[in-house]
């Protein structure tokens, strides 16, 4: 563990500080094995007939799914006495992940946002781990592909994905819209308890996310990095205020929602473990990081490879009828950079040296993507807010 | 004579490429990414390792001159007067120790806790300061990073990124 100076309380919130914790005590646990699919179907058979109205249903065709850098998931199908099946998915925890997250509030979020957007409609939840081992939530299985077939390419973990020119205005569109309408949703009103509201404090939203990965880089640092608390530095001393507290998806990006390729819309939004209530432009600035985007055919680089930087941020804000401040924008740009390199140089690459995870090939060819958040921090820093 | 590490890596691709991942279920989408992450890897692995010694040489170089910046820079701050010790020793002993990633992280260590010091207790010129070093060698040490690691294909700029021999030159 880096070892910290800090003589200050970080205020991360409760439920978060519970799975920062639980990650904290697996980390004696030693290597993880992951699970084997027959493992899994023993496990959701119990599982599902526990569950009002499912005990004389059957479970099936269990199989691992891909993706999923953070979560272990599989899909199922369960059988009604009937013969009529549903199919679903399962997601839950490995030993240690690339982010520390608690079901309860994934589950909240994608009840929550079910009637907003596209979201897979979750069933159950074993919250603590009582059944599965280690904490899990169910959600039905939506069909769809992260990437249309006969497009270009992308990497691993969808960063980087290009849909290809024929799909881009169509999905850029509804990417846009489906964000404009989670940030209006009124999520004072819905049930979201897992969530801290932020206090009357207008700083205190964007003082608790640099609060946030920094606890999880004292956590989680295997090589020391001293751009890391040189840029929390940075952040502290440019916070800005937030007027409108906002329910932020926090890794809304291509590669995080399905396309449903006869509909030729997105079907689902998906990966909402990192949701909190914070400043919409958070989300905007997540949206516009390099390593999401890529160059298009004529060498332009498209945010999140659907459109160029500057129409994204207008059209949003014609949609929203929000105004984009380009110093508070900056300000996220620099925070969605330290908060990428604190989970992918201090947790990814943590889970992978102490073998914890599902996928630790993954997370260890993934580090290097690091730097370029890195190198994007320094350059936005030094070159300060657009005009 | 022993088979040099790349003619080994090279059979390991091979190996990997023409019998294991063929003969994966095609279903299997896992298994079959985690297969093709492991040529990746050794790929990246058979074009690094002639160059590993002396990226780490680089790096340790780097962080040595970045430690002592942090002193030069604070020497009149008596904020961090008593912080500065435990760096000076760092530096020095770290630059002594036989592994060069055991000394890197303990250079690296030792600037990391200044840095935090600095901030807590250090005047607002010396955190300017700072602040301007640190992101200047972090730039440089990106730049370096995304060079060493330009075929993990993330960087969307990897194609105007020069070579890996060309960080020696």
């Amino acid at each position: 563990m880096v070892q910290s100076l800090a003589n200050f309380a970080l205020d991360v919130e409760p439920s978060l500080t519970e799975s920062l914790a639980l990650k904290m005590r697996n980390r004696s646990a030693g290597p993880y094995k992951p699970r084997h699919e027959d493992e899994v179907q023993t496990l959701l058979h119990s599982f599902v007939h526990k569950q009002e109205g499912y005990a004389a249903h059957r479970v099936e065709n269990v199989a691992r799914l891909s993706g999923g850098a953070s979560k272990e998931q599989f899909r199922f199908d369960v059988i009604a006495p009937d013969g009529s099946s549903e199919r679903m998915v399962l997601r839950m925890d490995p030993l240690a992940s690339t982010v520390a997250t608690g079901r309860l509030r994934e589950f909240q979020a994608m009840r929550a946002f079910g009637q907003v957007v596209p979201v897979p409609r979750v069933t159950w939840l074993d919250e603590d781990g009582a059944h599965f081992g280690t904490p899990a939530m169910v959600a039905a299985f939506v069909r769809g592909v992260t990437k249309p077939a006969g497009a270009p390419g992308g990497n691993v973990a969808g960063l980087g994905t290009n849909v290809g020119p024929e799909w881009r205005e169509e999905l850029g569109e509804q990417f846009l819209k489906h964000l404009v309408a989670i940030h209006d949703f009124d999520w004072r009103k819905a049930d979201l308890s897992a969530y801290a509201v932020p206090d009357a404090d207008p700083y205190h939203v964007a003082r608790r996310q640099i609060d946030w990965w920094t606890q999880v880089w004292l956590e989680d640092a295997v090589d020391p990095e001293p751009l890391i608390p040189a840029v929390e530095g940075w952040l502290r001393d440019n916070m800005p205020a937030c007027p409108e507290i906002v329910f932020c998806h926090s890794d809304y990006r291509t590669g995080n929602f399905l396309i449903d390729e006869e509909q030729r819309q997105i079907s689902a939004v998906l990966d909402w473990e990192l949701a909190h209530l914070g400043d919409f432009h958070e989300d905007v600035a997540w949206v516009t990081g390099k390593i999401f985007g890529h160059l298009d055919e004529s060498g332009e680089f498209l945010v999140t490879g659907l459109m160029p930087r500057q129409q994204l941020l207008d059209r949003y804000m014609q949609m929203s009828g929000r105004t984009i401040d380009p110093k508070t924008l900056h300000f996220y740009e620099v925070l969605c950079g330290y908060k990428t390199c604190v989970i992918i140089l201090g947790s990814a690459y943590r889970a992978a040296v102490e073998a914890q995870n599902h996928q630790n090939v993954l997370q260890t060819w993934m580090v290097p993507c690091g730097h370029v958040f890195a190198s994007e921090i320094c350059r936005l820093i030094d070159k300060g807010p657009s005009a | 004579m022993t088979p040099s590490i790349s003619a080994r890596i090279d059979s390991m691709v091979q190996a990997m490429g023409d019998i294991v991942l063929p003969s994966i279920d095609e279903n299997n989408n896992l298994a079959r990414e985690q297969a093709q992450l492991v040529i990746a890897h050794l790929n990246l692995m058979k074009q690094q390792f002639a160059y590993a010694d002396a990226f780490d040489r680089i790096e340790l170089a780097n962080a040595v001159q970045l430690g002592q910046q942090l002193l030069e820079l604070t020497t009149a701050d008596p904020g961090v007067a008593d912080d500065r010790p435990a760096l000076e020793a760092a530096i020095s002993a770290g630059q002594s120790l036989p592994d060069r990633q055991d000394a890197l992280r303990a250079v690296n260590g030792a600037t990391e806790a200044f840095i935090r010091a600095l901030r807590q207790r250090g005047e607002r010129r010396s955190i300017d300061a700072m602040t301007r070093a640190v992101l200047a060698l972090a730039q440089e040490q990106s730049h370096r990073n995304l060079v060493w690691f330009a075929s993990n294909g993330f960087d969307a700029d990897r194609d105007s990124l020069p070579s890996i021999e060309s960080l020696f030159a």
